[in-house]
């Protein structure tokens, strides 16, 4: 029975693995997926075609073309898609409207990123009373659908004539962006301190600790670091919800202010105009719902990439 | 089992206080009262006004006074409405809206549900793909882009519906009741063909097929109980979503709901008006979040109520 | 039999041409490592091969051929001629449905009993498996069940319809050791009394040596050697066969040193090889083992073994 333990050790190839970051290997997982690298593309075509874009118009949004008023679609002249009643050039208005619509998606999710992360993995870090009421207020603003909290929120700043130093909080669009971004850290807050309960127990806070890193510290330097994985997932769709909150409130008129335009307030010009002329609705109508798509399939790209839960 | 139903009532009380609060001390900060932007009165009349609407007691008595009336049902008379109560104003509005969105709330879980558990069976069949298509829809695109290009397909061009009208007809509540519908139809839909994926994978359904009970059986009777649950864990948020977007639709096609009262209140600063209706739709939610967790608790064996 | 699964690197095969037969009452063991393809020529026989998966081959049970037949045709078998226990009672059972309805379902649909003749013979089953207060715990839910009698229902569920043919699929791996031993009695049990053939999957020698009439042990996909329980375990010819017996400590026996391995991995992927699939471990192995597969040379009583180094 003996012969046939032989010793232990007999050759078993197995390829060494080579040292691939998390991040780099999620990275490359997300570069497979076409439908969301495809939407990455678009999605910068959009954002140069609005910044760069108006450059290349010889007038500006503003400007009334009297002699071309509801002026047709015609790629081959002046106006390529045409004016509105007030002879304006509709493609110039859209994409100056993106300007604005982007920027608070954006700035605006940065922003939520940031407030909900630290928020995040304070409560979770601490835990106890502290965690306690963090959390409670977060029920209690989720107690009220979103848009909600954001009309409250901007008409209350915008009236109140707050003034932050010299920053003015009732500027129409800084009480928007400040009502966007409030009503969005809510979930991504949630997200975050799960993930700081979860971390404050592993062996290398522990270790941390022990070498004499305060609290503040170690949120700062481990933890919140550790939270990216999942928070990159949520960051796009959180520029995702920026935008489609932003353009509700602009959309009912609570929003962007003249002289400033968005999607959304274009979106509520044009619709009062359907039956004269759809095309003031359907061009930023378009692009909003072009940036959304794209915002989406790269959002369920990162998922699918990087978030471990789903693998 | 009831006792958790009690419990669970009692514990949204607070909320429900704090969420009030929250509100009175923002409609309070903001100075802007309702007669900001109009023409110019006299400082005698101004007072004389805020007086009559003690608006100018301390902020803690204002509010004692506010939420002693909550109580009673009656959130005060409107600031710009001179005639009315807000209570009578929602009493007004809130038939409207409540139909449109029970009608949106039902048509989205149905044909969420079908559509999910199709798509589930029929993986990347035709029925998948149009699902799949529709959902996208539902969630990129915003409701105030879908509603027009509804009432422009459906109302300019074809001329089969009206473009935004109230009566008594049927077909002027089709378009927003769909409108307002076409994201949770996405949501749902999504939901319901993951978990019916899932579900159809686990152990258990295995079992009952190696029983030979026949393939209908398994999934109607074993897939399907335990696919559901996320999806009845949804419909609380579900309603959040729901009002929210009734605010959008009731202003697109022009529906006298309170969604279109609470914009308008918003524009002309009426104070009541925008806590009475703030604090109903706040309510609606921790309703619909209560009833909620009680389906899934009696849905779910598992769950006990210690 | 063969059964192969799609993975994104190809095909592989996990069984490969599998061959036996059963006779009615008789227990036959399948021993092998995890992963040796054990499982899956029971889940192909009930028509649950996963849906990557395929199967080719025959197998012919009370006259019809059984493989790959489409779901319906199976269904008039599946559980009640031919029906099936599983590893984890706990995920094998429906959470969310009583288990008074999950055993009066199978009766309903077979044998076209009432629910309330259904549920009789539900609990006389369920007392038979000696679950107490049998009336009284049926309308309970899986999850209020101990792992032991969990069992013992799924046990019941699959007994119900007399079945001629039970396939066990590691019925005991999940459970704790004293109640192992008690389940196992009862599968000895009531095979008996119902003369009905199991076919039992497990990589457990305990279990095979407690329960088992004849043995086959599987390697790779491919079966290395066959006998009787006696021959098996007194008599092993296969290198792999003395191997796993080696290493199974006894309780009589001093141990000396070490554990006895076996030395080397379970090979990964499977089949696709011209040589015998145990020879990167095997000690007896010669330049033929890694060129030619070894035939199954058996004799007439039914022993057989695989090997170009050893016969019978």
């Amino acid at each position: 029975m003996s012969d046939l333990t032989a010793a232990p050790g007999s050759p078993v190839h197995e390829p060494m693995p080579i040292g691939i970051s998390p991040f780099k290997a999620s990275a490359r997982r997300f570069a497979q997926n076409h439908l969301a690298v495809a939407s990455g593309f678009v999605l910068a075509l959009i954002l140069l075609a609005c910044y760069l874009g108006p450059y290349f118009f010889a007038f500006s949004a503003e400007d009334a073309d009297f002699e071309n008023i509801s002026a047709p679609v015609n790629l081959f002249t002046l106006h390529p898609f045409g004016t509105d009643d007030l002879g304006r050039d509709l493609l110039l208005r859209t994409l100056e409207g993106g300007q604005v619509s982007l920027a608070l998606g954006f700035f605006g999710a940065l922003t939520s990123v940031l407030i909900s992360v630290i928020y995040g993995a304070v409560a979770g870090y601490v835990g106890g009373w502290l965690d306690d009421i963090m959390m409670r207020v977060v029920d209690i603003l989720f107690s009220l659908p979103f848009i909600l909290l954001a009309i409250l929120i901007k008409v209350v700043l915008q009236d109140s004539g707050l003034h932050l130093g010299p920053i003015p909080l009732d500027s129409p669009n800084l009480s928007l962006f400040i009502a966007v971004v409030f009503t969005l850290w809510l979930t991504p807050a949630i997200i975050a301190r799960g993930q700081a309960v979860s971390l404050r127990s592993r062996e290398f806070i522990e270790a941390a600790r022990a070498q004499g890193m305060n609290s503040w510290q170690i949120i700062t330097q481990h933890i919140a670091p550790n939270s990216v994985n999942v928070v990159i997932v949520y960051s796009s769709l959180l520029v995702f919800e920026a935008i489609i909150t932003e353009s509700v409130l602009s959309y009912l008129g609570i929003g962007v202010a003249p002289p400033f335009a968005s999607w959304g307030s274009l979106v509520n010009e044009g619709a009062a105009k359907i039956e004269t002329d759809m095309r003031l609705l359907l061009l930023p109508g378009g692009f909003l719902a072009t940036v959304l798509f794209c915002l989406n399939y790269i959002t369920d790209g990162l998922r699918d990439a990087f978030d471990p839960n789903e693998r | 089992m009831w006792t958790y139903v009690l419990r669970r009532a009692i514990g949204s009380v607070p909320t429900l206080f704090a969420l009030s609060l929250i509100t009175f001390l923002m409609m309070r900060v903001a100075p802007g009262g309702p007669f900001s932007g109009n023409r110019r009165v006299s400082p005698e009349f101004v007072k004389l006004v805020e007086d009559a609407y003690h608006l100018n007691d301390p902020l803690l008595l204002q509010f004692w006074n506010w939420f002693v009336g909550v109580l009673h049902f009656d959130l005060g008379p409107s600031l710009k409405l001179r005639d009315y109560n807000v209570s009578e104003l929602i009493a007004i509005g809130l038939p409207t809206s409540l139909e449109v969105g029970a009608w949106a709330m039902l048509l989205s879980t149905l044909v969420g549900l079908v559509l999910g558990i199709a798509g589930a069976l029929r993986r990347n069949g035709p029925i998948d793909y149009t699902a799949g298509a529709l959902a996208m829809i539902g969630i990129a695109v915003p409701i105030f882009v879908i509603g027009p290009v509804l009432q422009i397909v459906f109302g300019l061009e074809l001329r089969w519906l009206p473009i935004a009208r109230w009566d008594n007809s049927w077909q002027c509540r089709i378009l927003p009741v769909v409108t307002l519908a076409l994201p949770n139809i996405a949501y749902v839909s999504r939901l319901m063909r993951s978990s019916m994926i899932e579900t159809v994978r686990t152990n258990y359904v295995r079992t009952a097929r190696a029983k030979g009970i026949g393939e209908r059986r398994t999934i109607l009777k074993h897939a399907l109980r335990g696919a559901i649950m996320p999806v009845v864990a949804y419909l609380g948020p579900a309603t959040a979503v729901t009002i929210a977007g009734s605010v959008v639709v009731e202003n697109v096609f022009s529906i006298p709901g309170i969604g279109r009262y609470f914009v308008q209140a918003v524009e002309s600063r009426d104070y009541p008006l925008i806590m009475g209706v703030t604090l109903l739709y706040g309510a609606i939610v921790i309703a619909a979040n209560l009833v909620t967790d009680v389906a899934r608790g009696l849905l779910d064996p598992k769950v006990s109520y210690e | 039999m063969s059964v192969q699964f799609k993975l994104p690197q190809g095909w592989i095969t996990v069984v490969d041409k599998v061959s036996f037969d059963l006779r009615q009452g008789e227990i036959v063991g399948i021993v092998g490592e995890s992963g040796s393809g054990k499982s899956q020529i029971l889940l192909s026989l009930m028509g649950l091969l996963a849906s990557n998966g395929r199967c080719a081959g025959n197998a012919v049970f009370e006259g019809q051929d059984i493989l790959n037949r489409p779901p319906k045709a199976l269904d008039a078998i599946r559980g009640s001629a031919m029906s099936m226990i599983f590893q984890d009672p706990m995920t094998s059972l429906n959470p969310y449905m009583r288990v008074s309805d999950q055993l009066s379902e199978v009766l309903i649909a077979h044998q076209g009993k009432s629910k309330a003749e259904a549920l009789e013979i539900a609990i006389a089953v369920l007392d038979r498996v000696r679950i107490p207060e049998a009336r009284r715990r049926i309308r309970l839910y899986p999850h209020e069940f101990s792992g032991g009698m969990r069992q013992r229902v799924m046990i019941a569920m699959a007994l119900l319809c007399r079945p001629e043919l039970l396939l066990a699929d590691e019925p005991t791996t999940a459970l704790d050791v004293t109640v192992q031993a008690q389940i196992l009695e009862l599968i000895a049990e009531l095979a008996r009394d119902l003369k009905t053939a199991v076919a039992i999957v497990t990589h457990d020698l305990g279990v095979i040596a407690r329960l088992c009439d004849r043995v086959i042990v599987l390697y790779g996909g491919r079966i290395m050697e066959q006998g009787s329980v006696d021959e098996i375990f007194y008599d092993p010819k296969h290198p792999y066969t003395k191997g796993l017996l080696a290493s199974t400590p006894r309780l009589d026996e001093k141990v000396h040193g070490a554990l006895k391995t076996i030395a080397g991995q379970p090979r990964a992927a499977m089949g696709d090889f011209p040589g015998c699939p145990f020879e990167p471990r095997c000690t007896l192995k010669v330049e033929r083992c890694r060129a030619e597969m070894p035939a199954l040379i058996g004799n007439s009583t039914g022993r057989a073994v695989a090997c170009h180094e050893s016969g019978v």
